[in-house]
């Protein structure tokens, strides 16, 4: 799948940390939309046809889990990564069941984000 | 014809009379027998009045001799009273001397008082009476007078005053009483008619001199048979009299014969030897209470037995002599039958008195002293009975104590004055490597560490205080390896002199295991809190890190958007590019970059702290161990410092260890952390000749895995080495480590795999970790 043809959503409260990602794929090409609870992060995702999504762990009002577990019953297809600063983070059965891997866990900070558009790119094969 | 009868009684009456007074004398003991001859006699007198009084031819001369007769009734009635009494064995009471007394005192009276008080010469009366075959009796009489009317009545009163002590007696058992009573009777019957007589009741003689007659022939018939008997024992009596008046004389006992009043009658030799008087002081004159203590014969006369009849009596007491000073006599006493005598017996008994009351005195003093022995015996068997006690339990303690001494899992020693050992007990010699004999004599200062000798000195200032000392120091085997030891001091009494009980004890073990407390305390405060802090720094630290790698992208001149927007503000990428480079820009965002990355790996190694619970997969330990050198020989690359590749790695393998259970990663950093850190120590320490060197070991030692990492580098001093499992303890330069390594290290060893990971260093001699792995179940 080619840059262009992906639309992300990124789901994060430190919205600056956001704003970067978002930047760094817009800049790569991709379509890059960013929220900053999960209520309107559901919404987003619900709403619209997404691919991939950008899922903080600890939001405000939900957690990450708790949102893909949710959406993802919906919206099947949409491939979830979870952006996590809790390094201890370590899937459950729910979300290994749900499509997720080792290689959907991305521990922040990322030195180097063309790590993730790898990653990204690598779920679409 | 009444005349002569009368001059006939007189006669007989008057020899009567004198026979009782020859037995008086005879024996003076029979006091009856003296007033019976004064009976007599008075009926005698009047008796011979009387004689005058029937010849007499005149009125007056027969007044005369009718006096004479009235004047010695009182005579015969007062001796025959005493008589009575004295036969009768009763003693002379107030009433006696009363009786005595008024009949005394009519003597005086009657001399006083006209004549016809007595007799009244005017009243005269020419009596005829004939006695039955006609024989007449003429005589003159004159009638009564006052006095004599008194008389009847105290006659009479004194006949019934002796009927009833008659009465009595015979009640007592006194067989003499019956004649006495019918002699009282016909003298009653006889004074009544003389009294209706004189009254001239009616007319008859005076009857009651012949009833006296009748009376003395009674009396004296009695006396008579009495002593008719008397006499017959006094024959066989003077038959054995010599008999014993020669055992009375020649027994050595003092003896003598006493009445019923005490009176000594007679008395043997002896008795005048004991008393100091001679016999004729003593017979019949003196009483033999006067030879006795006056308080003793009070005592005497206490006792109801005392000179009963028929009773025998003894009793001691002191005896007043003249002569030969005090003495103590047993009197005996003992009734002779019949007699109203008693046989007295003084035995002296002063040298059985005087022996017995040494005797008793020594016996007095021999209790006292006796009291006295038992008194100490009992004391000296108490104090031996405690002694006893004491020693054995003193044994006992002694034992309980030795026991202790040499059970006790303490090292035990008691030191002398001097600092030298006297005893140690097995656990000691264990500790320390040495035998008994060799810490027997040894100064115990050579068994505390050079470091500590300070401590000692301590020690022993404040045994010479006397005060206890608790303290901990470090101490030294006989093959110089050193631990910790907790050490008390006390002053003890030891064979009798001053000593210092020390006891030793190993706390290497405790020190350790409070050591390794505090670390996990520590770590597991950090490793909370670096979980809950983890999210919130790598939020903010992702913002630089990748804000920068965002920025770096926007300034690029590679990307075409970058290029247009440039273009768009009228700016050259390709010079702003060499700006940057030239002004070191660049540098310090890849230096920012670099910072906000080691924050992000601390934070990362703190999280190690909390993490737990990864799963442990069989892994082979040599595996993990060539996995953390090719590691460690990859990781120098980043590091210009030393070369990991220049390091010697010597391995010696227990090949039989396999696979053991753990999280290879995690195991696999332990080790790095390890190697790196002998890497880096031993990068300082630079010359031609010094070849870094690391040995690895491993070795399996009861269920565990042991690995030693040792390296040959400067070691570290006791401070740092304390502090090596601290963490954000390092002693490299800031930047080039994050201090969390070995910390993270003990607590994966520690809590994640329930092993043990210690340090041993020198300062100059290298380093050598010890960790020790769980083999599991094999």
């Amino acid at each position: 799948m080619e840059n262009q043809q992906i639309k992300m959503l990124i789901i994060d409260d430190e919205e600056m940390l956001g704003e970067i990602v978002k930047d760094y794929f817009e800049d790569l090409g991709i379509a890059v939309k960013q929220v900053v609870s999960g209520k309107e992060g559901i919404d987003e995702l619900l709403e619209n046809d997404y691919d991939v999504a950008l899922v903080d762990l600890r939001l405000p009002d939900t957690s990450g889990t708790d949102l893909i577990s949710r959406v993802s019953r919906e919206r099947d297809h949409i491939k979830f990564f979870i952006f996590t600063g809790s390094l201890d983070f370590i899937l459950n059965e729910e979300m290994l069941s749900l499509g997720l891997s080792d290689e959907s866990v991305i521990y922040k900070p990322v030195r180097d984000m063309s790590e993730l558009h790898k990653r990204i790119l690598k779920s679409f094969r | 014809m009444l005349s002569t009868l009368s001059i006939v009684i007189a006669g007989i009456t008057a020899y009567v009379g004198l026979f009782h007074v020859s037995i008086f004398f005879h024996d003076r003991s029979r006091k009856d027998s003296i007033f019976f001859s004064l009976f007599c006699f008075s009926n005698a007198v009047y008796a011979s009045f009387n004689f005058f009084f029937y010849g007499a031819a005149s009125q007056p001369g027969a007044v005369v001799w009718q006096y004479g007769m009235s004047l010695t009734v009182p005579l015969t009635a007062i001796s025959l009273f005493w008589f009575i009494l004295f036969f009768l064995g009763q003693k002379p009471r107030r009433i006696a001397w009363l009786i005595t007394a008024f009949y005394g005192a009519y003597y005086p009276v009657a001399v006083i008082l006209d004549r016809s008080c007595v007799r009244d010469a005017g009243r005269m009366s020419v009596r005829i009476f004939e006695f039955p075959g006609g024989i007449a009796v003429r005589y003159y009489d004159a009638a009564p007078g006052i006095l004599t009317y008194l008389l009847y009545a105290v006659h009479i009163s004194l006949f019934l005053y002796l009927m009833i002590l008659t009465i009595q007696s015979f009640r007592d058992g006194r067989k003499e009483a019956k004649p006495v009573a019918a002699v009282l009777a016909l003298l009653f019957f006889s004074f009544v008619s003389d009294v209706l007589v004189g009254s001239g009741v009616y007319d008859g003689v005076y009857f009651l001199g012949y009833a006296c007659f009748v009376v003395v022939l009674v009396i004296t018939s009695l006396l008579s048979m009495e002593i008719m008997s008397g006499a017959s024992a006094l024959r066989r009596m003077e038959e054995s009299e010599e008999r014993y008046r020669a055992i009375f004389e020649n027994r050595g006992t003092a003896a003598g014969i006493v009445d019923r009043e005490s009176t000594i009658l007679l008395c043997n030799e002896r008795f005048e030897e004991l008393c100091g008087y001679p016999k004729s002081e003593i017979e019949g004159k003196m009483k033999w209470t006067d030879f006795v203590y006056q308080e003793d014969v009070e005592r005497l006369r206490s006792n109801r037995t005392f000179l009963q009849d028929g009773s025998v009596f003894q009793f001691e007491c002191r005896l007043n002599s003249r002569g030969e000073g005090d003495k103590y006599i047993q009197v005996n006493s003992s009734y002779v039958q019949g007699k109203g005598l008693y046989v007295v017996t003084l035995n002296d008994v002063t040298d059985r008195r005087t022996a017995q009351f040494m005797l008793l005195q020594k016996n007095v003093d021999l209790e006292a002293a006796n009291e006295e022995l038992e008194a100490t015996n009992e004391e000296f068997e108490a104090q031996n009975e405690e002694l006893a006690a004491a020693y054995t339990e003193l044994e006992s303690r002694e034992r309980q104590y030795r026991e202790i001494f040499n059970m006790a899992t303490d090292s035990l020693f008691i030191v002398d004055e001097k600092g030298l050992i006297a005893l140690a007990n097995p656990t000691a010699c264990e500790t320390y490597g040495y035998t008994a004999e060799e810490l027997t004599g040894m100064e115990i200062s050579r068994l505390v560490h050079t470091d500590y000798r300070h401590l000692f000195s301590e020690f022993m200032d404040s045994m010479r205080k006397n005060e206890t000392y608790h303290g901990n120091a470090m101490d030294i085997r006989k093959d110089g390896t050193t631990f910790y030891t907790e050490v008390r001091g006390s002053r003890i009494t030891y064979m009798g002199k001053p000593h210092i009980l020390s006891v030793v004890r190993d706390i290497s073990e405790r020190k350790r295991t409070e050591d390794l407390v505090v670390q996990s305390e520590k770590m597991m405060t950090v490793g909370g809190l670096a979980a809950g802090m983890a999210h919130e720094i790598n939020n903010p630290l992702s913002v630089i890190i990748q804000g920068i790698q965002a920025t770096m992208n926007r300034i690029s001149s590679g990307s075409e958007k970058n290029r247009e927007v440039a273009a768009g503000a009228g700016i050259d990428l390709n010079k702003l590019e060499r700006y940057l480079e030239e002004r070191h820009i660049n540098v310090y965002f890849r230096g920012m970059q670099e910072a906000a990355a080691r924050a992000a790996k601390i934070v990362s190694s703190m999280l190690n702290f909390s993490r737990g619970g990864s799963t442990r997969i069989s892994t082979s330990l040599h595996g993990i161990i060539k996995e953390s050198i090719d590691m460690a020989e990859k990781d120098y690359s980043f590091e210009k410092k030393y070369d990991f590749k220049h390091i010697s790695i010597k391995k010696d393998y227990d090949e039989s260890i396999g696979d053991i259970p753990c999280v290879p990663e995690e195991i696999e950093q332990v080790f790095l952390n390890i190697l790196k850190n002998a890497a880096a120590a031993m990068s300082e320490k630079q010359s031609e000749e010094y070849t870094p060197e690391i040995i690895i070991t491993t070795r399996r030692e009861q269920g565990y895995a042991v690995i030693t990492i040792g390296d040959n580098g400067p070691g570290m001093e006791e401070k740092v080495k304390k502090r090596v499992f601290e963490p954000f303890f390092t002693t490299k330069s800031p930047g080039s480590g994050t201090g969390l390594g070995l910390s993270v290290s003990y607590f994966i060893v520690t809590s994640n795999h329930h092993g043990t990971i210690e340090v041993e260093s020198e300062s100059g001699r290298g380093t050598v970790f010890t960790i020790k792995l769980p083999l599991g179940a094999e």
